[in-house]
């Protein structure tokens, strides 16, 4: 599948570059990651269950069927997908928005359930945070994101990150921490 | 500070965060307290990072990030996807809980294309299912031109649920299709009001919708309205469990923002709203935070939305009476909303003209006497309840709560009745509930619960529409009920007993009550908490038994121990008290005992006060009687500040107004006795246009009394006579067994025949009194005389011949006012000096014509006393303007009799000869 194989490419590619240049790979990778994760999506029907674990390591077990990532840019993978995820939804909800705005699609049934809507309000929140976030400890911002939008457990994080638990465990506290100060 | 900096700043602040990360936050202040060389926005940055430790967002749960891809799913968009045999062909619309999609049945050849809404998938919570299966069950009950048609729904074996329904080709949103096609107000109106009808309709089924908005409301291409989204909707007030925050903030009623009870008002209220949104640029209602909303800001914003734009004013105030925060204060149904939409489409006048509710009810009244709206109303509910009842056939679980429902329903109808009034539709709500006890017979008998509900709301029903046998018989149901379930001394079961009691009295059943009120007394507990209130209203029963047996001996005993009670505190339902010391008040104006009156009126007022108070209608009604003791005190000007007030107050409760007739009635009466007799004149006039739709014939025979004195005042004789002869009419189908306030009105007819100079008519009358009814004649003996003489005198000026004989019963009369026993307040000003030149006039008078004038006629107002002084004028002089000076006017052509009086006159002896009437 040509998109995997590109993906596969870009991340290879990106193996010599350093963090810096993490948001330009990131930036040709995300469309293709979306591609990726509404094939993904579009496979299964109305009502079966998606989760941002199974999508991810789907995305993960395509790519790596490949054989061609290399497996030390494992954390480098996970932490794109990741972005990718919290990008594709932000995306998603804003699509949203935009139709309701433009009155493409008339919201029928917008009588909103309080506790979704706020929902979508404070993940537009977080995403702001997020990035200011990155822009002071971009490891933080990437721990959030693994955490968050692709649902990783502590334990994986650390494994990831090649940390003990307690390490991210605090890492994590002060993400909170911090991400509070900045949505408010 | 530039980003760059601020940035270094929370990087250092982190790195210090961090390092105190293991202590707790109050040591970490205190570190942070001894860090000295660090620079102040470092440690503000920090002292913000341990205060935030506190704050607990749910977005960083565990379920969180599931949550998240929930959203995904629902901001999917299946198109090309199958639901079970349906294929989605193109998304609509997405909302907060389903999305909507075009789509094409697969197995069909017919092309039309169906509206799928597939509910999205919120596995956590079972009661958006909840929703989506109410919305099937309340479409399905619905078969409306304008209500959008539902074909079926059903679950796909993922746990998809999806309805298909009608897909309506080329439809705008009502708010698209009033941009897109520049509508005019008129049309916007014609199509509110469609929106209207419908709901009506669907009210009509008991089914709320919750959420009128403008994109719930399609216009297809030929301009028709169809109504969709019964998303929310609900069977009455069920939702209302379900579901609490759901709602649509733009329009939404203050109930559903605070969380109340959701009635058919809610979409009176969103529907206005909606009609706002159309007709302004603004939004309709202000932004808001539930937290702190508060409905006065509604009104406030309304208020001044509507005061800026140039809506005729008319459409104003029906948007401003469909926007009103309380429900009570709201168009009573969406019925009433579209009745005025409708008359303000075809020019009519709307109801709300003036802002007078008798003027609203009077129009209303007049232009369709039979469906006043809260009698349609009634009807919707009653067709709602059998509908009902019938609907659910199968689940007896299920219909037992549906015959719970539709008595609900029913009851909020009711109770905005007015519980004083009779009532036209008596024999519709006694069916109603026949019909719903009848059907739901087999379930009451396998669930007690149930069964003690719905008694319980039925009994409700019957002693607030005063139905007292039919509350009697219910009560013994829910009373037996209760013996079983929670023994025959517990605190409930005795309260029912006391409501059951109350009934046997209010029923009549004075003898009754008085024993059973007896029997309650000894089931009590001394010093029981809750049994003070008890025996409060069981001895408030008996009293109240005493005053309808007249024994005013026991009627005194039982005041005295009431007032005992409250004084020593065993008794703490205010509502109850202020009641009681209204009956006592009531019995003491009836008694005549000035002494204490008027503190038992105060007290009454300040006990119902501390209740729920101003919005009780007995609150009003204390007023209003109050203001007439202190009338017939002659306390004018605060009588009139009264009436005021409680004319007022009864146009806040009262949406038929016959509570409003009485004060205004009463009020006329004060405007008559300070001579404002046009004034006067007016509020009977309105009074009397409520009352002649209440078939309430006692009030109806009263305000033809008032009439009668007012026009006898104004000297219109004819008029009055009219009046008077419609008074008796009245009082003889409202007074079957109490023949005196009849008796009284033959009398006046016998004076105003008189006046009219009608002798031989007046003398026919009153021969039906005197000769034939020794109990009447007994109490009204005096009177009788008096207008015996007056008709024998008037007839004797005539032909110059005053008669010994009449003028001997006179001085009887006048000796009987002076015996002993009738030395009472009427008589007291005829005092002993004036008694004696009366006396020794008349006796002169006997023995020879002579001239006598009266110089102190003004200062006496009695009206017995100024009839006496009438006669002695009459006997005084034969000068024809002195009569007309008293109110005797002599004969004119205006005042003749015309021919269908002399019928009537005739029909009213007739009817009194043959029907003994005053016969017995």
């Amino acid at each position: 599948m040509e998109i995997i194989q590109e993906i596969t490419q870009l991340i290879n590619q990106s193996n010599h570059s350093k963090d810096g240049n993490c948001d330009i790979l990131f930036e040709s990778l995300y469309p293709k990651i979306k591609q990726l994760a509404l094939y993904q999506l579009h496979k299964i029907n109305p009502g079966e269950h998606i989760s941002a674990t199974v999508l991810v390591n789907e995305c993960y077990l395509k790519l790596k069927q490949t054989k061609a990532l290399n497996i030390n840019n494992r954390k480098h993978f996970y932490s794109l997908v990741a972005r990718s995820m919290r990008h594709f939804l932000i995306d998603l909800i804003r699509t949203q928005n935009s139709n309701k705005r433009k009155g493409i699609q008339v919201t029928l049934n917008a009588s909103q359930i309080e506790h979704d809507q706020t929902m979508e309000i404070q993940l537009m929140d977080l995403n702001r945070a997020i990035d200011q976030l990155r822009d002071i400890d971009t490891e933080l911002a990437e721990i959030t994101e693994l955490r968050f939008f692709a649902g990783l457990s502590m334990a994986e994080i650390a494994e990831l990150h090649d940390k003990n638990l307690s390490q991210v465990f605090t890492q994590w506290k002060v993400a909170q921490a911090m991400l509070n100060n900045f949505m408010d | 500070m530039t980003t760059e900096e601020n940035n270094q700043a929370w990087l250092r602040a982190k790195e210090i965060f961090e390092s105190m990360i293991h202590l707790n936050k109050a040591e970490m202040l205190k570190e942070l307290e001894q860090i000295k060389t660090e620079a102040y926005s470092v440690k503000k940055k920090v002292k913000k990072l341990i205060d935030s430790m506190d704050k607990n967002r749910t977005l960083f749960n565990q379920t969180s990030s599931q949550m998240v891809f929930r959203n995904i799913e629902k901001l999917m968009d299946w198109s090309g996807k199958t639901i079970n045999d349906y294929q989605m062909k193109a998304l609509i619309a997405v909302g907060g809980m389903s999305s909507i999609y075009r789509a094409k049945r697969l197995s069909s050849e017919v092309q039309k294309p169906v509206a799928i809404k597939v509910m999205q998938p919120h596995r956590d919570n079972d009661s958006i299912v909840a929703l989506f299966k109410q919305e099937q069950q309340a479409l399905s009950k619905l078969d409306h031109p304008n209500i959008v048609s539902f074909f079926h729904g059903d679950q796909t074996k993922e746990g998809v649920y999806y309805l298909v329904m009608e897909y309506i080709s080329e439809a705008r949103t009502l708010n698209k299709y009033v941009q897109e096609n520049k509508c005019d107000v008129k049309t916007v109106v014609s199509l509110i009001k469609q929106v209207a009808d419908a709901m009506t309709y669907a009210h009509s089924h008991l089914i709320i919708h919750k959420d009128l908005k403008s994109p719930n409301i399609l216009v297809d291409l030929h301009g028709a309205i169809k109504i969709i989204d019964f998303g929310i909707a609900a069977l009455d007030e069920e939702t209302h469990v379900i579901s609490p925050k759901i709602y649509t903030p733009t329009i939404a009623s203050p109930e559903q923002i605070k969380g109340e009870k959701i009635t058919s008002g809610t979409d009176v209220f969103s529907l206005s709203a909606t009609l706002l949104d159309l007709l302004i640029d603004d939004n309709p209602l202000p932004e808001f935070d539930p937290d702190t909303y508060q409905e006065i800001d509604d009104k406030k914003y309304v208020d001044q939305m509507l005061s800026a734009s140039n809506i005729d004013n008319d459409l104003k105030k029906i948007i401003a009476k469909g926007l009103q925060p309380q429900l009570k204060d709201r168009y009573a149904s969406m019925d009433a909303l579209a009745n005025d939409l409708g008359a303000w489409l075809e020019h009519k006048p709307i109801s709300l003209l003036n802002h007078k509710l008798s003027h609203r009810i009077v129009k209303h009244f007049k232009r369709n006497p039979v469906s006043s709206w809260s009698v349609s109303l009634l009807a919707a509910a009653v067709i709602g309840a059998s509908i009902l009842i019938s609907y659910y056939a199968v689940d007896a679980k299920k219909q037992a709560e549906n015959a719970q429902l539709s008595l609900n329903f029913l009851s909020d109808v009711l109770s905005q009745s007015d519980p004083s009034a009779g009532n036209a539709s008596d024999m519709t709500i006694k069916q109603a509930l026949k019909i719903t006890l009848d059907q739901q017979q087999s379930i009451l008998k396998r669930n007690p619960e149930m069964k003690l509900n719905i008694l319980d709301h039925v009994a409700r029903i019957y002693v607030a529409q005063g139905l007292h046998s039919e509350a009697v018989q219910t009560l013994s149901q829910l009373y037996e009920l209760l013996i079983k379930i929670e023994g025959e001394n517990s605190t409930k079961t005795l309260e029912m007993l006391e409501k059951l009691v109350d009934q046997v009295q209010a029923a009549g059943q004075y003898e009754q009550a008085i024993i059973m009120s007896e029997k309650l007394l000894k089931q009590l507990t001394p010093d029981h908490p809750n049994h003070g209130n008890i025996k409060f209203a069981a001895h408030y029963i008996i009293l109240k038994a005493n005053m309808g047996k007249m024994n005013h001996e026991n009627v005194d005993i039982e005041s005295q121990q009431l007032i005992q009670m409250v004084d020593q505190g065993s008794v703490d339902d205010h509502k109850l008290i202020g009641n009681a010391y209204l009956s006592i008040a009531l019995w003491t104006n009836f008694k005549r005992d000035k002494s204490k009156l008027e503190g038992y009126y105060q007290k009454s007022l300040f006990h119902l006060e501390k209740d729920d108070g101003k919005t009780n209608p007995t609150y009003a009604n204390t007023i209003k009687e109050y203001a007439r003791y202190l009338v017939r005190q002659g306390k004018y000007d605060q009588a009139e500040t009264l009436f005021i007030k409680s004319i007022e107050l009864s146009k806040k409760y009262d949406p038929r107004g016959y509570a409003l007739a009485e004060n205004l009635h009463r009020y006329a009466n004060l405007l008559a006795l300070t001579n404002r007799d046009e004034q006067a004149y007016q509020n009977l006039q309105q009074a009397y246009s409520i009352l002649q739709s209440s078939e309430n014939n006692i009030k109806l025979f009263d305000i033809h009394q008032s009439f009668y004195k007012l026009l006898k005042k104004t000297h219109q004789f004819s008029s009055a006579l009219d009046h008077t002869m419609s008074a008796i009419q009245y009082g003889r189908i409202g007074y079957a067994d109490h023949e005196i306030p009849v008796a009284r009105n033959l009398l006046r007819m016998v004076e105003i025949l008189a006046l009219m100079n009608e002798y031989t008519w007046a003398e026919k009358v009153l021969g039906l009194l005197i000769n034939k009814q020794e109990k009447v004649y007994k109490v009204l003996s005096n009177d009788l005389k008096f207008k015996l003489v007056i008709i024998s005198w008037l007839k004797g000026h005539e032909t110059q011949e005053p008669s010994q004989i009449k003028t001997s019963a006179l001085l009887d009369a006048l000796n009987k006012y002076k015996s002993p026993e009738k030395q009472d307040l009427k008589v007291s000003k005829l005092m002993g000096s004036e008694y004696q030149q009366l006396k020794a006039l008349l006796e002169q008078k006997l023995s020879g014509p002579g001239v006598f004038v009266c110089n102190d006629i003004d200062k006496i107002t009695s009206s017995t006393d100024i009839l006496v002084l009438k006669v002695m004028a009459i006997i005084c002089s034969n000068h024809p303007n002195k009569l007309k000076a008293f109110g005797l006017a002599t004969k004119t052509d205006k005042d003749k009799l015309t021919e269908r009086q002399l019928n009537q006159v005739q029909t009213v002896i007739n009817a009194a000869q043959d029907n003994s009437m005053i016969i017995h």
